[in-house]
């Protein structure tokens, strides 16, 4: 984790879990168009790109296509529900990410990098947002699946956490074939998988403070 | 208050469990329990709690001085980007007319705004209001104040920037800099006559009412050179994360010239620690 990659926005960050690789830069809160302003509080826009060479095969994936506008929806929704929008009326953020190299958990990385990017940009949270994933291969459950795994038309679950009050940001279910005890399993080790990693990220991020001003 | 190390906190941190204090920038209550909005670190101020993080907007208080760039030209008022997170306001009637005069706008005063300042002028101006919904509201009403050329604009951020009574600033290298508590500095060399001084500092004569003359300056190498070494200064200062006034601008420049620096070489990551040196331990002294 690296934040502040980017010194010309206000806040950025570059995430690394296993293989999968992303950055994520946050602009604002800045002006917006007065047709896209809400009177009362921040409008969030997300975008969500893919480099044609983060995954193993070359491929051109434009940010419209429905894979991309879906996981930016989806983490347009869990990032509305964090930010305290109601401080900021008539005003944007924009949250973008890319995706470098695409190892599985995508989406699962996108969130907890832009929780760190919006943490450098200053932008006022409820609470530190957490994401992790969790899947069920031959009845197991499993923590982080990466793409190897996901191949073979396993259930995956990604839910984010705002850790300190145990409740849920986003929850998202990829080839659901679950029952329900078995969902509850995956969703149990994945917040449980979330919050080792905001432990993780805490430090990051003061660190990153502290080597600021040496 | 001084306490022994500042407490650091990242998001959704119980800042303290105790009650009885007032929630300040950054902070939230949930549960009975002050908790941070954002990552920083704590400031206390008697019953005052907040948290101020290291890169922020520029928020805006009333009496600030700041720089601008016009945007757009809207209704009986010109909007600016100052860096914040909306644009700020000049209203027509916060503006110094040309002539001085003290009068009621007119219709065609509001057709002539243009003339005054067009987009991408740059402007120093006050903050007198700020606005409800968070935009700032900003005057000229000042002979000081108004737009600016004839020089260079350095943006660093605005949490560097402490606010002081004095803004405008004559460095003793012949560089003047109005540092905008919102993070954008404004350089130019010093007017060397006393007529060049006028001649800036009077409101602009509108003869014939239409185009404004602009004093248009030249500056030989040496006075380049030296701007080029302030604004480098201020950079460096920026990238080392160290407060920005006059004094330390001044640190950073007269320790380059000991060092021998040439005014491009003050940003070399290399050299960035022991230029910033004295400024640094300035403010080691004062911490």
């Amino acid at each position: 984790v690296q934040l502040g990659v980017n010194p010309k926005v206000d806040g950025s960050c570059y995430y690394q879990q296993g293989n999968t690789k992303l950055i994520v830069t946050v602009l604002g809160p800045r002006e917006v168009k007065r047709a896209k302003q809400l009177h009362d509080r921040a409008v969030i826009s997300c975008e969500y790109s893919t480099s044609t060479f983060s995954a193993s095969e070359r491929k051109q994936q434009s940010k419209s296509d429905r894979r991309s506008a879906e996981k930016a929806m989806l983490l347009r929704q869990a990032f509305e529900g964090c930010i305290l929008t109601h401080l900021f009326p008539r005003s944007q953020v924009n949250i973008f990410v890319q995706v470098i190299q695409s190892d599985g958990g995508t989406l699962s990385c996108a969130l907890n990098a832009a929780s760190l990017a919006l943490m450098n940009a200053g932008v006022p949270m409820k609470d530190f947002l957490v994401s992790s994933t969790a899947g069920f291969i031959d009845n197991i459950p499993f923590l982080d699946l990466n793409s190897w795994e996901r191949t073979s038309d396993t259930p995956e679950v990604c839910i984010a956490v705002y850790p300190h009050s145990d409740k849920l940001g986003l929850i998202n279910v990829d080839h659901a074939r679950l029952t329900l005890p078995q969902l509850e399993t995956c969703m149990n080790l994945a917040v449980a998988g979330a919050k080792e990693i905001h432990i993780m990220l805490k430090n990051e991020v003061k660190k990153y403070s502290e080597g600021i001003l040496h | 208050m001084t306490t022994s190390a500042p407490q650091y906190v990242t998001t959704g941190d119980i800042i303290t469990p105790e009650s009885g204090f007032l929630m300040g920038h950054g902070t939230t209550v949930a549960d009975n329990k002050l908790i941070a909005t954002v990552s920083g670190f704590v400031e206390r101020v008697n019953k005052l709690i907040s948290v101020r993080p290291l890169n922020v907007r520029y928020g805006g208080e009333v009496g600030d001085v700041v720089v601008g760039r016009v945007i757009e030209l809207a209704d009986k008022k010109w909007r600016l980007e100052v860096g914040s997170r909306q644009f700020a306001v000049l209203m027509l009637s916060s503006v110094h007319l040309p002539g001085g005069e003290q009068r009621r706008r007119t219709y065609e005063d509001a057709l002539q705004m243009r003339s005054m300042f067009a987009e991408g002028d740059l402007i120093s101006a006050e903050v007198f209001k700020v606005l409800p919904e968070g935009a700032i509201s900003l005057h000229t009403r000042n002979l000081k104040y108004g737009k600016l050329d004839n020089g260079q604009l350095v943006t660093v951020p605005s949490a560097l920037i402490k606010r002081c009574k004095q803004h405008f600033h004559t460095l003793s290298c012949e560089i003047d800099v109005i540092i905008g508590t919102n993070g954008f500095i404004w350089i130019t060399p010093t007017p060397e006559s006393q007529s060049e001084e006028q001649a800036k500092d009077k409101p602009q004569r509108q003869e014939d009412g239409d185009e404004k003359p602009k004093v248009v300056r030249h500056f030989n190498a040496l006075v380049r050179e030296r701007l080029s070494r302030v604004r480098n200064s201020i950079l460096a200062l920026a990238q080392m994360y160290i407060a920005i006034h006059s004094v330390t601008i001044m640190d950073v420049y007269m320790q380059s010239i000991s060092l021998g620096l040439r005014a491009k070489d003050i940003l070399n990551p290399d050299i960035l620690q022991t230029v910033t040196q004295s400024a640094l331990s300035r403010k080691g002294e004062q911490s």
